[in-house]
Parts: structure tokens; sequence; C-alpha cells
């Protein structure tokens, strides 16, 4: 994984979730352990991922897609 | 306090997405779910904005091509139409519709292969026809609007109910901020325009009229087709004037001898073609026609001439021409400020009447008895009742007319028609006639009559047939009615505002007394006033205002 995706993507999930300085937290984040992490909040943080990296994920990635480790590895994969 | 906005689709609006954020800044936006569509109805807010998806009201993809479906679909379209006519009619706020009829993302889309797409959609044209009529009604074409055709996101639909794409939503966004700021101010009144390189490729005066670039090859077809775009705006009401660094007499070579020139001279209301600065000759066109330099839009191709316009007259609209000419044909139509929603028969004569104006004007300098010049002009003044075919230009008057207006009271509709139910309240126009043709309706008054005091709420008059005396006609035709009715007082009201200055000392002219203590007056007359205005009074008996002798009525 390239520092520059990790970091970006850090960035966008302190801001998100309001985890500012928590890195260690948002490494190990996913939909099924963090309850703000809800399918709306999912779409839009999708939708910024897709907004700051330039990138656009299939209808599967979105879904699939549900934990910070797999956002980071989908993205390596474009 | 910002205005609120009411969204409400079928499909979900990703409420806080960054899409909505222009938007958001000028306004309080509520998002709302239409599957049940009398919610559309019970919001309440400043403006409503409706989003139809084709997808959802035909439950695409159809597979059903039964009369039975048709007629269940078409009622679906009949229950939301009535409730949008409803919502428009009783509230008289601003509604906007935006409606996709985008039914196939496959790109065979021959009629043939959806004849039931087909009539629903055309079915469902002919509802939001119906609509045209008030005025409070603004519809766009979210198909038509949106070049990069990118409308949906299939995923977002899947995954969370959201038919648009986030460009698409943006577009939406853009185009509401756009239309609510457009319909709170009045429209750009004049396009003045520059020759050499904006109105035909290459510079007259060393080129020479036939060897200017205009036609149909190549660029010359570019600045042909920006002429046809300025003719429409023309043919819709925009006043269009030259402002070019140029010797008059190479202009006027151009439209006299050059064949391909789509405009003629005609189609402009006033040339100014010399060497002064731009800022000099657009000032002198705002006396000229008595406009004020806010209601100017200046399009020209040379940077210099647009920063300098910019930096001395911050009020001018300054269109900065895209960088690649072959834009500029759909530019200037796309320009929001030129947009004149409901136009009025007033709007589609506005050279014409403009041009008027500008020969008044002319002749009247060359005059010096002001008396026997209006004697000649043969002047008639008619007063003109309210009623559906010219409401519209009373309203579009009293939401337009900044520098001729008393009070700058901008009452909608609704406000207009309550007010008319009152009986003892009297409301007309005034059309105006001289021997430069009819100016149409160019006054709107609403007076409010009691025992002894007629009430001035509200006078506003066309600032192109300003010096004519006409105001002075009109106030004498009220101070008629006054006496008719046994009236002791008129009272007027003056609201000042950045704009009517030139009607400060109107009441005062014509024999009126300011007022500072006002408690005698009766409510129903103090309640209207505002809280900066000045009260004026004139005691019927007392001041003679006669019509003016150069009327013939």
């Amino acid at each position: 994984m390239t520092l520059d995706v990790e970091t970006m993507l850090i960035k966008i999930f302190e801001k998100k979730f309001n985890l500012k300085n928590k890195k260690n937290k948002i490494l190990k984040l996913s939909a099924s352990n963090f309850k703000k992490w809800d399918s709306l909040e999912h779409l839009k943080i999708i939708m910024e991922i897709e907004r700051k990296f330039k990138k656009k994920f299939t209808f599967t990635e979105i879904i699939n897609c549900n934990s910070f480790k797999k956002i980071c590895e989908t993205l390596e994969k474009k | 306090m910002k205005k609120t906005i009411s969204l409400t689709s079928s499909s979900f609006l990703i409420n806080d997405s960054p899409v909505w954020n222009s938007l958001r800044k000028s306004y309080v936006l509520n998002f709302n779910e239409y599957r049940f569509y009398d919610q559309i109805l019970k919001k309440e807010s400043d403006f409503d904005v409706v989003i139809l998806n084709f997808k959802d009201l035909v439950n695409y993809p159809i597979f059903d091509f039964s009369k039975k479906n048709k007629k269940q679909i078409c009622n679906k379209i009949e229950k939301i139409f009535y409730i949008l006519k409803k919502k428009i009619f009783f509230t008289k706020k601003p509604l906007i519709l935006f409606v996709d009829y985008y039914y196939s993302d496959t790109k065979i889309k021959s009629s043939q292969n959806f004849p039931l797409e087909e009539k629903i959609i055309s079915f469902l044209i002919k509802k939001i026809k119906n609509l045209f009529k008030f005025s409070n009604f603004f519809y766009f074409n979210i198909d038509i609007f949106n070049k990069s055709k990118n409308l949906f996101d299939n995923r977002l639909f899947y995954i969370s109910k959201t038919r648009y794409s986030e460009n698409c939503l943006r577009f939406i966004s853009k185009i509401t901020k756009m239309t609510l700021d457009r319909i709170q101010k009045p429209p750009k009144k004049v396009l003045i325009l520059d020759c050499d390189n904006t109105l035909w490729g290459g510079v007259v005066g060393e080129d020479g009229y036939n060897n200017i670039r205009i036609g149909t090859d190549g660029e010359g077809s570019i600045f042909s087709d920006f002429q046809k775009s300025i003719l429409r705006l023309k043919n819709e009401g925009v006043i269009l004037c030259i402002a070019s660094k140029n010797n008059l007499t190479d202009i006027l070579e151009v439209f006299n001898k050059n064949k391909n020139m789509i405009l003629k001279l005609s189609d402009f209301t006033s040339i100014k073609a010399n060497w002064k600065t731009k800022t000099h000759n657009i000032k002198e066109l705002s006396k000229e026609l008595a406009l004020s330099i806010e209601s100017m839009a200046f399009f020209d191709d040379n940077p210099i001439e647009r920063d300098q316009v910019k930096k001395n007259l911050k009020d001018v609209k300054v269109i900065k021409p895209d960088t690649d000419i072959s834009n500029w044909p759909d530019q200037i139509l796309e320009i929001f400020d030129f947009v004149n929603f409901k136009l009025t028969k007033e709007d589609l004569l506005k050279t014409h009447q403009y041009e008027k104006r500008s020969r008044f004007i002319v002749e009247k300098n060359k005059i010096n008895d002001e008396l026997s010049f209006l004697k000649q002009i043969k002047l008639k003044a008619k007063i003109v009742k309210i009623n559906k075919s010219n409401e519209q230009r009373f309203l579009q008057m009293i939401h337009k007319t900044n520098q001729f207006n008393l009070t700058t009271k901008r009452y909608s509709l609704l406000e207009i028609s309550n007010f008319k139910k009152n009986k003892k309240n009297i409301i007309f126009m005034v059309r105006l006639n001289d021997k430069y043709g009819d100016h149409g309706l160019v006054s709107s008054i609403m007076l409010i009559q009691n025992e002894n005091f007629i009430y001035i709420d509200n006078f506003l008059m066309s600032c192109r047939v300003l010096g004519r005396y006409l105001e002075q006609w009109i106030l004498s035709k009220i101070f008629e009615l006054g006496k008719r009715n046994k009236i002791k007082f008129i009272v007027g009201e003056y609201v000042p505002s950045k704009k009517n200055i030139l009607v400060k000392e109107l009441y005062k002219n014509y024999g009126f007394k300011k007022i500072t203590n006002y408690k005698d007056l009766p409510n129903q007359i103090k309640k209207n006033f505002l809280n900066n205005s000045e009260i004026y009074i004139a005691r019927i008996n007392d001041v003679k205002l006669i019509k003016p002798s150069f009327y013939s009525n």
C-alpha cells in the first residue's frame, strides 16, 4: 500500500467520523465494528473517495469495500 | 435570515453531499421524499423544487405494455400534477420543476422501440405545459441542459435509491440557485457589444467591410451564429447597443454593405462608435435610454476593455467570452441574467420602445421651448383596468421598476389579487400614446381609499416615458377621483431606496406637505407605511393640481 493513498484515506476518515489523531483505530475500522459506518455513510465515504482520487468504483466494489483495509486494497488495484 | 427551499423527489438526493454546498450557502435546504405525494403540499417553504424522475414514474424497466399499465402510470402522473397545480396556485410561491425523460440506458432509443414510454412522455409534457400559465412556475428539462449526459448513476440507485449522478445533482443545485437568484432580481435589459473580433472576425478599419470574417464558412460561420443568438435575445426583449472604438462610418459601412451580416442597423437601439472609453460610452447609453447601469451587460473580446469597465462600472455585468469562440453562440444564450421567464407583450416590443425614447430625447434637446414641443407630440394617456390579459405586465412592473418607484413594494400576484378584492381599493395601469407611437402600459398604481383619505400605496412608472409629465397627469386623475368621491386628503409615501432618488421630491413638487406626526391618520392607512418612509399629505381643495395642458384627454 502506498503511503499517499493511506494518508489521504486516513484524512477522509478522520473528517468523516471525527477521528482526529486516531490512526490506529482508523486502520482497523470496518462497517461491522463501527456503529457510525452505516449504509448511508458508506455511500458518502465512497463518493468522497471517488472525488478525491478521481477513481470510480463498480457496484460490487462499493458493496465489498466495507473496511478501511479493503478500500485501500481496491484503490491500489485501480 | 436565509430563505428556505423544499426539495422533493422520488429519489434520494444525498442531502449532505457537497453538490448542494453552493445552494446551501444562500438558502436553508429541506429535503423530502414524495413517496406520499401530498408531502409536496404539506411542506412550508419560500421556494419549492420538485424533481421528477422518469424511471421512478414508470417503475423502470417497463415490461408490461398493456393499456392497464399505461393507465396506471398516467393516473400517477395526473395525481402528481394535480398536487403541483394546487401548490402553485394556492401558495403563489416559486416552484421549480426538473424532469428527465431518459428512459433507457441503451444506445438504441428510437421511438419504435419504446412506444409506451413515448406515449407517457407526451402525456407528461402535456401536463407540464398546463402549468406554464402560472408565473410562479419554472420548468427545466434535465436531458436538454445537462450536456455531459451522465445523468444517472446506477450504482447509487441500487445501493441507496439515488437515481441521479453527483454531476447531475450538482447541475440541479446550480440551476436552482441561478433561477432563484434571477427571479429575485430584475433581468439585464441591455446588451452592449463591441464590433471587431466580437460581432465579426477581424478589424474593419484595417481589413475593410468586405474582408471581415462573417458568413457561412469556418470562423465566419461562428460569428454568423453568434449574431443569430444575439438576434434571438433581441427578439426576446433584450435591447442591443454597440460601444466600439472605431470610426462610425466604418461600422455603418459593414451594416449597409456586407451582405453576410445577420444583425441589421435597425436591431440596435443606439450605436456609440468613437474613440472615447467604453466606460464613457456605457454611461452615455445609460443616460440616453434612461436605464440604470445595473441593467446593462457588456460583451467585448478585449480583456483590457472588459477590465476597465469592470473597474469603473461595478454594476455592469461584464461577460467574459469563452476562450474558444466556437462556444460563443451557445454561451450568450445561456447567460441567466438575460432570461426573462415570463415575457409580456411589452418585452417583445422593447427595442422599438427604447428607440422611441432615444428619438424623443434627441428631438426634445433640439427645441428650446419644452411646452410647444410637448404640444406637438400629441400626448394621450389612458387609464386601464387590471385583468387577466395584463396582470403579468402589472406584476412585472411592480418587480422590475426601480427608479420611478415611490415605495418599491414588491407585491406577489396573490397579494395583488387580495388587494383587488377590497372594493374600496383602486388598482390600475396607464397606457401612453404620442407621435412616436404606442408606448404600451407604462405605469402601475395602487390606491387605498376610506371616507376622508386616498392613500397612494404604490406608484411607479417606466423610465422610458420620463420627461412627458405623465406623473402629473396621473396625480391629477387621483385628485379628480378624490373630488368626485368627496375625499379631503391624498396621502403619499416615499420609501428611499438605492435607486429611487429620482422621485424623492415628487410629492413636494406637486404641493404635498411632508408630515412627521401622523398619529391622526387612520390605521387602515398607517399600517401600510414602511419603517423608513417619508409621508406626504395634500388637502385636495388647497392644492391646484391640474392635468398638463398638452395632454389631449
